[in-house]
């Protein structure tokens, strides 16, 4: 029993994955997603896949369960105890509006999660090192559990107070009076989700998760107690927002570690391809019928960040650093005062573009795409599917065209030019304004929409190639399956790294190691299947933001600072004399899982023929040309292309301009690279 | 690519909006990175800074302005600074600093820094850093509350290369060094902001490149009109008129007299007119603005009404017409004192009172009119080094027809300001916060509640300076159409009495420029309720902020039961003034008294 299984609930569809590794066999299904009963759609596309459950040794599960709970707010009615006399943290938040809004005089103000009268103080204090000023209030803690409970129906109590982060004694007593007085009360506690300062981002973090935390356990419980009952035996993971899965008996503790893992598959993804196609530097981008998702990934590995936002609410958890571009094929065009504006609104799978005859009506970049001759009215999805081409041009007529004093032709190529120009946009902010050169990048692109539009950026955006991985429509299902289980831990150590000394980060880091390694035991993961990875969060003394870099314990503190100044050259363009401050130490546990190799295809011609032409229209000329057409599936290794072509596939069209050509690997992996002059 | 239509030999749509992306996102480019690696508290949580992109006429293509006051500052300051100081031509490279208040449209500490946008060795466009940086020499460290010329208020740089050819200015440098009482802070905030620049100039060049110089000045043009187009389609859905209203200041921080702020506005076929002619003249504390920042405090007041949610270019401003004589309050001339630039956070208030005659439908009614909470000045015992950190207090904002005013956030001059989390108060100085909170009743009374203010006790644990530099502690805002206003903002010093010594630390220590006791009834000696204040304050000793809310809007009797009866629950509004002032009467603190309400409504429409 060795078999691994992943789903995947996404906005549309259940995405089922599994994967022998006996056989090297991967399969997948689909079924729709069932929003009011998430589980049946699992165990829908989970049914297609025609599975003997009990051979699985792993179950890995991607839900975004936990974000959808907090945008309709459907959670748990839920309590705030924090110190007396600062009941209202979380309702003053940090001031500030949103930037877009920063003129506006319209307010917008999404219901509070936790409303004034659910939150009480009691007695205590600790300081700033983590000293006790004044003594838990027990009694206060018992009357403001009874009042929430018994007179406000509260069912779920995240605790969080001042300086937890340094000493969480006063939170860890809190929590055993609650827990003890109303066992069936869902606790939150806040140093054992966030060990970092700023009590109103660690509030946020704490409620969300209290928030969440009842409908997420009672779903994973239901869930794992029905693949029991069909006889799975093996082990189940929930994937996180930040790469890699945890325990689901984990998970049911800190449901707000998994609040944004949609694009995480995909992500987690080419991390593993980076490491089988031995390029360590991609530019990852999903592009959707929304939205495009960029995330980069350095060295093998992704970047992260630890400022999530979720409406207005701030999350210190770890997050893929991902730049979402309202930018994907069913964007709507507009022409609005004389000038053309594309998206950020989407007309969705419904009614989706004109061109799919749903009843859209709005021009969409998948019209765009149709009207210059990309896509085909006759073989999308494998022909399934006709679309409207007549339809769609006299859509971009009337509403773009006309109302611009433009011809068709240049409104669908003014539709991708300034989808390109957002696009690349939004890879500059994780590219070069991180010190980052696209050109030392290889872009690779999945989701329907990306092969058709992606490759029109990755000649702008001058990166070494683009890649076209396999079944690109089903690729972040497919990353899920090399998903690792992953956990972080971090501890706030503020000072200078002198004085701090590499003793007491070595100690600190070998304490988080420690539990690292005690919970991947606890999870199955044998010493030799373990890797503990190390870093530290610098700034010059004086600066508020920092930034991580990696240490081992080999390292001296001269290794460090050489290590930040060039971080921040790199960064910034300048490095200071300053002395350098500690902030943060991370620990990463991460437990290997087995993970499939990619199948290969067999070998090609070298000049595999065409199946014909079509007409469309090449950005690297300005003007309209004949297209070769190619079928993927006819393709094998070793195979060359050279635009100006397009390549059809039943969920995909990869369009090579006439400056572009391509090469496909013996995994059937296209590579776009620039024609040589 | 096919800029051009031939056609009409201008650019087409796809590229005018292609570039404006581009501007726009090279300026939120820069403030990533200045943000990212500067040095201060004021630049990273209080977004004291003000970025922008210019074409080589100096009209404004795209900003990021940190604050809203900020907004349109630079694109005064940069041609000023060509006009009035011999900046000899600029190379690549080259990074000019000027500070000269007048000129500057703010006060001394805001480093004003530019460079050009170079393509083939002409420059092309010019991009733009402004930031507060934490000393600059002045009279007091931290906020210079009251003095009483210019050559109190720090070193000034008339236009001067702080880089050449991308290396810095060593000796300008070691004089500005030796000027500052934090001469390694203002270095790093320095850099910050020359990363910045550098980061802007070449995005600037790049795009010149990629288009050409020729298509690229035709979608500038486009830009531009297509900014005026959009404010005056905005304008002409408004009353056209002439409307005024004044406003007052506490005092000047030398003498102790209300300052009167006046505005007129006129709306009419060719735009709008904001004339501050019948405000106070000049007066001898640093009250006084530059016609810079005159400028920038109309321009927010004039895009949250006309174009809110577009990206900010020139065009948008041109029917904006903003009138202050030399010698006026908001044109003040050397070497009057402009440190606190206070004057502008309360006009942008006073035009919106002057609009609430003409359009009581659109805009909100007073704000908590001010920004008060205490700033902390001193060297810090952690990092040994001098610093200022503001605090910032969250006021309410004034409710809108058919909307209650926004709780706890700043004030529109500064709607994108953080608070400084309490957790990192602590760890840097010797402060502890005993109580934060919302001000209950603060927000004024009407059909539609103004927004609570916040109030913050802070305690000494040890020797400290702390000043606030609140301007509006002692006239109330306003409401709308028979809401009220709130109580107004109020610091609360009191001395740890436990100090044998209290009553001569009180008296040698703490300097209170306006005195608020009678106001507030107090006779407690050991206690002070007051506006603006500076003072080294010891162990013991606690300062209690609290920020006004914002005017209601309607005649709070209209006000249903329901929604007074969930403000009472959620401790917004007590049971007291529920009863007095929206007239609803309660059983218990859950429960309306529905009969005892409807009779003491009627009763109070009667008076």
């Amino acid at each position: 029993m060795r078999k691994l299984l992943a789903v995947d609930i996404g906005g549309t569809f259940v995405d089922a994955v599994t994967f022998d590794p006996d056989t090297g066999q991967v399969r997948f299904e689909k079924d729709f997603t069932t929003p009011a009963d998430p589980a049946t759609g699992v165990y829908g596309a989970m049914g297609r896949l025609d599975l003997d459950v009990s051979q699985l040794s792993a179950f890995i599960h991607g839900t975004t369960l936990g974000l959808n709970t907090v945008l309709q707010r459907s959670g748990a009615k839920t309590g705030i105890i924090t110190n007396e006399g600062f009941e209202d943290v979380f309702e003053i938040a940090r001031f500030m509006r949103e930037r877009p809004l920063m003129y506006s005089l319209v307010y917008d103000t999404p219901p509070l999660l936790v409303p004034r009268r659910l939150r009480l103080g009691v007695a205590g204090r600790m300081d700033a090192r983590g000293e006790e000023l004044a003594p838990l209030d027990e009694n206060g803690v018992k009357e403001c559990v009874r009042r929430l409970v018994e007179e406000h129906g509260v069912a779920s109590i995240a605790i969080c107070f001042l300086h937890a982060y340094r000493n969480p004694a006063h939170e860890e007593r809190a929590a055993a009076i609650i827990r003890t007085a109303y066992p069936n009360v869902s606790v939150s506690v806040s140093s054992e989700i966030v060990r970092e300062y700023r009590e109103y981002e660690r509030t946020a973090t704490t409620a969300v998760n209290a928030y969440i935390r009842p409908i997420f356990g009672r779903y994973i419980a239901g869930l794992a107690d029905g693949m029991k009952r069909s006889g799975f035996k093996g082990s189940f993971y929930v994937t996180r927002s930040g790469g890699g899965s945890l325990l689901a008996e984990d998970a049911v503790s800190i449901p707000v570690e998994t609040i944004f893992s949609g694009p995480a598959g995909g992500i987690i993804g080419a991390a593993r391809l980076s490491e089988l196609l031995n390029r360590p530097n991609l530019i990852a981008a999903d592009v959707g019928g929304t939205s495009t998702d960029a995330c980069v990934i350095l060295d093998g590995t992704p970047s992260v960040s630890y400022e999530a936002r979720l409406e207005r609410l701030p999350l210190m958890i770890a997050t893929y650093d991902i730049v979402s571009i309202g930018a994907g094929g069913g964007s709507i065009a507009r022409a609005e005062n004389g000038n053309l504006k594309v998206g950020p609104k989407s007309a969705g799978s419904t009614p989706g573009p004109i061109c799919y005859g749903r009843g859209g009506t709005e021009p969409t970049l998948s019209d765009a795409a149709l009207a210059l001759g990309y896509l085909s009215s006759d073989n999308f999805l494998g022909g399934e599917m006709k679309l409207l081409r007549a339809e769609a041009l006299a859509g971009i007529e009337a509403k773009l065209a006309v109302p611009l004093g433009i011809d068709v032709a240049s409104a669908a190529r003014g539709v991708y030019e300034i989808l390109v120009a957002k696009t690349i946009a939004a890879i500059r902010v994780i590219t070069v304004e991180r010190g980052l050169d696209p050109r030392d990048f290889s872009l690779l692109v999945y989701g329907g929409a990306g092969a058709m539009f992606m490759t029109a950026v990755g000649r702008e955006l001058g990166v070494g190639e683009i890649i076209i991985p396999q079944g690109p429509s089903v690729f972040s299902a497919w990353g899920m399956l090399m998903s690792d289980v992953v956990q972080t831990y971090a501890q706030t150590m503020i000072g200078l790294i002198e004085d701090v000394g590499l003793d007491a980060v070595h100690r600190e880091a070998e304490s988080l190691a420690e539990q690292a390694r005690r919970d991947l035991k606890r999870g199955g993961f044998p010493p030799e299947r373990q890797t503990i990875s190390r870093s530290v969060q610098l700034r010059y003394f004086g600066q508020e933001h920092v930034l991580e870099v990696p240490f081992d314990m080999q390292d001296g503190l001269d290794d460090l600072r050489g290590r930040f100044d060039d971080v921040h050259r790199a960064r910034y363009g300048h490095a200071m004399k300053d002395p350098v401050q500690l902030v943060n130490v991370r620990v990463h546990g991460i437990g290997r899982n087995d993970k499939p190799e990619l199948p290969t295809v067999g070998p090609g011609t070298g000049t595999p023929p065409s199946a014909g032409t079509r007409r469309a229209h090449c950005f690297a000329v300005q003007s309209e040309t004949n297209f070769a057409v190619f079928m993927r599936d006819a393709l094998g290794e070793g195979d060359r292309i050279a635009g100006p072509a397009i390549i059809e596939e039943k969920t995909t069209t990869i369009v090579l301009h006439s400056d572009q050509k391509a090469v496909v690997d013996r995994y059937g992996m296209i590579y776009i690279s620039k024609k040589e002059a | 690519m096919s800029a051009i239509d031939a056609r009409k030999g201008s650019p087409d749509p796809a590229t005018v909006e292609v570039i404006r992306h581009y501007f726009v996102s090279a300026a939120a480019e820069m403030e990533r990175t200045l943000v990212r690696s500067a040095y201060t508290t004021i630049i990273y949580e209080i977004n004291d800074f003000g970025l922008s992109i210019f074409d080589a006429d100096y009209n404004l293509l795209a900003d990021s302005t940190g604050l809203p006051l900020f907004l349109g500052a630079n694109a005064f300051a940069l041609p000023k600074t060509f006009e009035k100081f011999p900046v000899g031509e600029l190379e690549p490279g080259d990074v000019v600093m000027m500070n000269v208040p007048y000129w500057s449209g703010a006060h001394t500490n805001d480093g004003f820094l530019f460079s050009g946008a170079f393509l083939d060795g002409e420059i092309v466009g010019y991009v733009a850093a402004r930031g507060h940086w934490t000393d600059m020499g002045g009279k007091d460290p931290g906020y210079i509350l009251d003095s009483t010329t210019i050559h109190q208020e720090g070193v000034l740089v008339p236009g001067l290369k702080i880089f050449k050819r991308g290396e810095p200015n060593e000796d300008l440098l070691r004089l500005l060094r030796a000027n500052s009482r934090a001469p390694e802070t203002i270095m790093g905030d320095l850099n910050a902001q020359v990363a910045a620049l550098r980061a802007g100039a070449a995005r600037v060049s790049e795009l010149f490149a990629k288009y050409g110089v020729e298509t690229t000045k035709a979608a500038i043009g486009k830009i531009l009109a297509d900014g005026e187009r959009q404010a005056r389609t905005a304008l002409a859905d408004l009353p056209q008129g002439s409307w005024e209203a004044e406003n007052w200041m506490d005092n000047d921080g030398v003498s102790d007299d209300l300052v009167r702020i006046h505005a007129k506005i006129t709306i009419d076929d060719d735009g709008m007119t904001v004339d501050f002619s019948g405000s106070s003249p000049e007066v001898r504390g640093p009250i006084n603005l530059s016609y810079g920042m005159a400028l920038s405090a109309s321009r927010i007041v004039f895009k949250t009404l006309t174009t809110p949610m577009e990206p900010t270019n020139a065009g948008q401003f041109v029917p904006l017409t903003v009138i202050a004589p030399e010698g006026n309050l908001f044109n003040a001339v050397y070497p009057a004192p402009v440190f606190t630039i206070w004057a502008g956070v309360v006009a942008i208030d006073t035009l919106y009172k002057v609009l609430a005659e003409a359009m009581p439908d659109i805009v909100p009614a007073s704000s908590g009119g001010d920004l008060g909470d205490p700033g902390f000045y001193g060297k810090e015992p952690y990092t040994k080094r001098q610093v200022w950190h503001q605090t910032n207090a969250g006021v309410g904002w004034g409710a809108r027809k058919g909307e209650d005013g926004l709780n706890t956030t700043h004030h529109i001059s500064m709607s994108t300001v953080r608070n400084v989390p309490v957790e990192v108060i602590e760890t840097r100085l010797p402060v502890m916060c005993d109580r934060v909170g919302m001000r209950r009743d603060s927000g004024g009374a009407g059909q539609w509640r103004g927004g609570l203010g916040t109030f913050r006790d802070y305690r000494f644990t040890g020797k400290f300076g702390a000043l606030n530099i609140v301007k509006k502690t002692r006239t109330p805002g306003w409401g709308i159409a028979g809401g009220h206003a709130g109580p107004m903002n109020v610091s609360i010093l009191m001395a740890d009495t436990t100090r044998a010594d209290w009553q001569e630390h009180w008296k040698n220590d703490i300097t209170v420029y306006a005195n608020n006791d009678a106001i507030w009834g107090n006779t407690d000696p050991s206690k002070v309720y007051c506006g603006m204040f500076r003072g080294e304050f010891g162990p013991g000793d606690v300062i209690r902020y609290l920020a006004d809310g914002g005017g209601g809007w309607g005649d709070p009797l209209d006000r249903p039961h329901d929604r007074v009866l969930s403000d009472v629950t959620e401790g917004y509004v007590s049971r007291e003034a529920a009863e007095r002032d929206y007239g609803v009467v309660f059983i218990d603190d859950s429960t309306v008294d529905e009969p005892a309400t409807l009779a003491r409504r009627a009763a109070l429409r009667s008076k």
